[in-house]
């Protein structure tokens, strides 16, 4: 029987990327994966004829320029599209746009404040300068603060050199982890639509509100996309997210990985503390050398292991790694453009409205806005009036929808994966789904008119379809005493587990979430170091 | 009229007088400048009413850190200290929780919980050997690594070292701990909403946090210091009040020599090309002074004392961006005779220590959300105490004095303004308390109520923020007050502050006056 070196467990983004490294060193591997298609939460699904749905994720942003290169992504069909600004509707019928083009925002923000017109050139330097100073931690593995091994006091070492490098910023770096988004937002701008729309990219996958303390760490997170040079690290790819999955697919492939989908996996065979391999549903047993898991380190540890090869203290510190889903999705097919009554002016000068629909769309007039989102989520509800981020991929990429047709991807805060109305989400998800659109309607009066098809996508389907802990997106929310040597436990941060030959490679692990690819690039550095 | 001194403190408040003294102690001439007829400031007793005497803010003295009292001889000065007895907390259900201080917390709580008695233990030791390991950072003067050379990295490695003998499980715990929220500090260790909400009011105590706030758990170590036993103590007042305290500590002082001028506002810290040079008084009167210390808060310090001209643009911002809030409105009553709590026995031990209502994290969360709207919430958490139980001579015989701290209150209401709705506020705490205690309403003899607004004018605090500048994780250590500044010393030469703003930040532990008059007397 065939003995793989590597099998990986799930073909997220993260999984495909390990995958692929490895199979760029010359090992044989084997990606099992329990849909039917790869790409997890990076999938592009035609649920309804003609419409294709960015069902999960729905933007690239902190995408590491370094994998699309090792991995010649380019040539495997991998292109992505600008977004080209924000757009942040107001009810009283005026807008904020900000603009790719600094100078266009500029003026935008003029008709608002030109103290915040001001302020948003300081702000956009300062954050670029964090992001600078961390990024360095996110091409690593995170140094742990305990172990005095010389490979970590290296790692140590050489971060305190970067950070060195950046003196003036360590302190803006230490407040912008410790204070609320709102607050750090609220010491440049005074516009309240401008204030909701930056401090609300603080909150997004994680159960804060703008003004919880440790909610600035997130906005930088969400910025540092941005900041990895060129539009082409922030933007949509074309096909939709699911073009991403493929085209790493394509590379491992072409690297001579295996990826089998529809191979959900039963358990992770251990013997004597060592991953030998795994089991799948049907009872299959498919042995490696290395086993690498790049789903959440719940379903890792607590679902996929039998707890005797644990250590009951690892057991109950992954038990209480918090994995608070906090969002929903609601995809739509939509029969013509919406029409943003803040838009009107424009229409009614017979200008088109394109450009202001082709970036992202942001509902979040005022801090306040977004906090009283979460309120709601606190006690167990979804918001009354939820903040959404909204893009309509089909103004990008016109292959996403039939000629003069639409698709729109809205993502939705706060969704409580623990739902406190009877019944929970089954019972619930169409009312969310009515709320989502009834308080779009509010921005969008044509909305209801043109929706042909709804799909509603909460934190209970994210668990059930995707395998998503909680329904978290992050597989684990991105708070302090979650990152770094703490994700996701202090003796599993460094991809290596307690059980020899098993790694984990997903969002769970340093550095987080999103889809970055990091966690799955360092844990095949990890790998193949180990195997030297 | 013009008078020369070495060095002048603004504001007698507890830590401008510890500042004082231990200046004083090292042989230096020292006077204090306080702006009200006697010191004390938020550490100081009032009179409630005509035979009735209470605390003005701070209720207790638990947090005092006992290298002040015995280098300051504060019992020889006068101090006198009793202990408190159980903890009330009322529930709306009627029911609550007592525990009294005749045996030990832990004990009471096995009996209603063996897993919240293993986990109270087990929560205070772990603050404990936290707090001690941290103790050359949290209770001493910060050293500047770079402009230290050796000593400074030394202080660093000592701390180090300390986290390290935590050993490989508690040490990352440790780090893990202190950004956390309380609320998942204490939901992955206890059962009891009761207890859990008990233990959070004392992280939270008149901060700007929620239990849903991240960094609130540091709160826990902040407010249950080793050296006050933490979790696992009891009340602690001063006979005679709070006031009591800092009068031992002017009493100290005066004693090495310091002189303390009350009624003496200051109302302007005179520089000239960067160099402080004295103080003008509102009487007009000008002091020269070699040596100015500031026990006021930044903002006021640099917005309204020492003038703009000779101040750097960014500081002036990172001084704007200080983040003050007032979250406590302060009731104070005199009562014709002792209220009866329903959820607690009958006696006077049972309302001789600490009474609070708020029954849940959540109950905290909701008062808080109101609060961050600049709304005052219906049902606000409650602090109280009656200090008259157990040191008879702050009211006649038979009667008493309560202090009630309504947390969760914001700075400035978003719709009115807090001298309209002083009163009502007094109102319904007083209405809340009744449901707790029937015929505390009509027992009522004097009442006080104390809005953030007031606090702000009575003790000159930047919107009544008792702790001078938040306690939260962006404003702790290397950035209390302003990042890069914490050492005690401003950029106008020979100006220094020495409040509850510095590190390591106010609670009435002293150790902000400590501290500052340690790095001070080096100079």
């Amino acid at each position: 029987m065939k003995k793989y070196d590597a099998i990986i467990i799930g073909a997220g983004h993260n999984g495909l990327i390990c995958a692929a490294y490895l199979a760029k060193a010359g090992k044989s591997v084997l990606v099992l994966e329990r849909r039917h298609l790869v790409g997890g939460a990076t999938v592009t699904e035609e649920i309804y004829p003609g419409f294709k749905y960015t069902v999960c994720s729905y933007v690239v942003s902190l995408f590491r320029p370094q994998i699309i290169s090792d991995l010649n992504l380019p040539s495997h069909g991998f292109e992505l599209l600008p977004l080209d600004g924000t757009l942040s509707p107001m009810l009283n019928g005026d807008y904020l746009m900000r603009w790719h083009d600094s100078g266009d925002t500029r003026r935008e923000l003029m008709r608002h404040s030109s103290k915040d017109a001001e302020a948003y050139d300081r702000f956009g330097q300062l954050m670029y300068h964090l992001a600078m100073t961390v990024r360095p931690m996110l091409s690593t593995a995170a140094p742990s603060p305990t172990s005095l091994s010389p490979a970590n006091l290296k790692l140590l070492r050489s971060i305190a050199s970067e950070f060195g490098k950046k003196e003036e910023y360590l302190f803006d770096l230490a407040k912008l982890m410790t204070m609320s988004s709102a607050d750090f937002v609220e010491q440049y701008f005074e516009t309240p639509v401008l204030q909701g729309t930056l401090s609300a990219s603080g909150v997004i996958g994680t159960f804060m509100g703008p003004r919880s303390p440790g909610s600035a760490y997130v906005m930088l997170h969400h910025y540092m996309g941005e900041i990895d040079g060129q539009f082409r690290a922030w933007g949509f790819p074309r096909g939709g997210m699911g073009s991403v999955a493929e085209a790493i697919a394509s590379s491992a492939r072409s690297f001579g990985a295996e990826i089998r989908t529809e191979a959900p996996i039963d358990q992770i065979l251990i013997k004597n503390g060592t991953a030998l391999g795994v089991v799948l549903e049907g009872g299959e047993e498919i042995y490696a050398k290395t086993t690498v898991s790049s789903v959440d380190p719940n379903r890792t540890f607590l679902k996929m292991i039998d707890p005797v090869h644990l250590d009951p203290e690892f057991v109950s510190q992954i038990g209480r790694f918090k994995f608070r889903g906090s969002s929903g999705k609601v995809n739509l097919s939509l029969d013509a453009l919406p029409e943003f009554a803040c838009l009107d002016g424009i229409r009614k000068r017979g200008e088109s409205t394109d450009p202001y629909l082709s970036g992202g769309m942001s509902i979040s007039p005022s801090i306040d806005y977004v906090e009283r989102a979460y309120d709601d989520a606190k006690y167990g509800q979804f918001s009354r009036r939820p903040y959404m981020d909204i893009i309509l991929p089909s103004m990008i990429d016109p292959s996403m929808a039939p000629p003069g047709k639409h698709v729109m991807s809205i993502f939705v805060q706060y969704a409580p994966y623990d739902l406190s109305a009877a019944g929970g989400w089954p019972a619930n998800s169409e009312a969310f789904g009515d709320t989502v659109i009834d308080t779009l309607a509010e921005y969008i009066p044509n909305l209801k008119e043109i929706i042909l098809h709804r799909q509603v996508v909460t934190p209970w389907d994210m668990e059930q379809t995707f395998g998503l802990t909680g329904g978290n997106i992050f597989h684990g929310e991105l708070t302090l005493d979650q990152l770094f040597f703490l994700r996701p436990t202090p003796g599993s941060s460094g991809y290596s587990t307690p059980v020899r030959g098993l790694f984990t490679c997903g969002s769970g692990s340093h550095p987080g979430g999103g889809v970055m690819g990091a966690p799955g690039q360092l844990a095949a550095k990890e790998i193949l170091g180990g195997a030297k | 009229m013009s008078t020369k001194v070495d060095i002048a403190i603004i504001g007698g408040g507890l830590n401008g007088l510890v500042t004082g003294a231990y200046l004083a102690k090292t042989g230096r001439s020292v006077t204090i400048f306080e702006q009200s007829d006697s010191v004390g400031g938020t550490m100081s007793t009032v009179e409630i009413g005509p035979g009735f005497r209470g605390p003005a803010a701070l209720d207790s003295i638990d947090l005092v850190h006992p290298s002040i009292i015995e280098d300051l001889n504060l019992r020889q000065n006068g101090l006198r200290m009793i202990r408190g007895g159980g903890l009330i907390l009322a529930s709306s259900s009627g029911r609550g929780l007592y525990l009294d201080s005749a045996s030990s917390l832990s004990d009471q709580i096995a009996s209603f919980s063996q897993i919240d008695e293993k986990a109270f233990l087990e929560l205070d030791a772990f603050l404990a050997r936290i707090g001690k390991a941290l103790d050359p950072v949290l209770t001493r003067p910060l050293k500047n690594p770079k402009t230290d050379g050796l000593s400074g990295a030394f202080d660093l490695m000592k701390v180090g070292w300390a986290l390290r003998k935590l050993g490989q499980r508690e040490m990352p715990e440790a780090l893990r701990f202190l950004p956390m929220t309380v609320q998942d500090v204490l939901d992955e260790r206890f059962e009891s909403e009761y207890l859990k909400a008990m233990i959070a009011a004392t992280a939270l105590k008149g901060s700007w946090l929620a239990p849903r706030s991240a960094g609130s758990a540091y709160g826990l170590l902040h407010h249950n210091p080793h050296w006050a036993k933490g979790l696992n103590r009891t009340t602690i007042f001063a006979e005679g009040g709070p006031g009591a305290l800092s009068d031992a500590v002017a009493a100290a002082a005066r004693s090495a020599g310091a002189s303390i001028r009350t009624d003496a506002r200051v109302t302007k810290i005179i520089v000239e090309a960067g160099l402080c040079t004295g103080l003008t008084l509102e009487s007009g009167e000008h002091i020269q002074a070699d040596r100015i210390i500031s026990a006021l808060d930044p903002r006021t310090t640099f917005e309204s004392l020492t003038g703009q001209d000779w101040l750097d643009p960014d500081f002036m911002e990172r001084v704007r961006q200080i983040r003050s809030h007032g979250s406590v409105a302060i009731v104070r009553l005199a009562l014709d005779r002792a209220p009866q709590f329903t959820c607690a026995p009958e006696g006077s031990e049972s309302i001789s220590g600490r009474i609070q209502i708020g029954d849940s994290l959540q109950y905290i969360e909701k008062a808080f959300d109101a609060a961050k709207y600049g709304q005052i919430p219906d049902a606000p958490l409650l602090m109280a105490s009656i200090p008259s139980i157990m040191d008879p001579t702050l009211a006649p015989t038979g009667k008493h004095v309560m202090i009630i701290w309504a947390a969760t209150m914001p700075s400035q209401l978003r719709e009115g303004n807090w001298d309209d709705e002083k009163e009502a506020l007094g109102d319904r705490i007083v209405g809340i308390l009744d449901q707790h205690a029937p015929g505390l309403r009509a027992s009522v003899v004097h009442r006080q109520v104390e809005t953030p607004a007031d606090l702000q004018k009575r003790f000159g605090l930047t919107n009544g923020c008792i702790y001078h500048v938040d306690l939260a994780l962006d404003q702790l250590l290397y950035m209390r007050p302003i990042p890069g500044w914490f050492r005690y010393d401003t950029p106008i030469e020979r100006l220094h502050l020495c409040g509850a703003g510095v590190h390591p930040g106010g609670a009435g532990t002293g150790l902000s006056g400590k501290c500052a008059a340690e790095h001070i007397a080096r100079l």
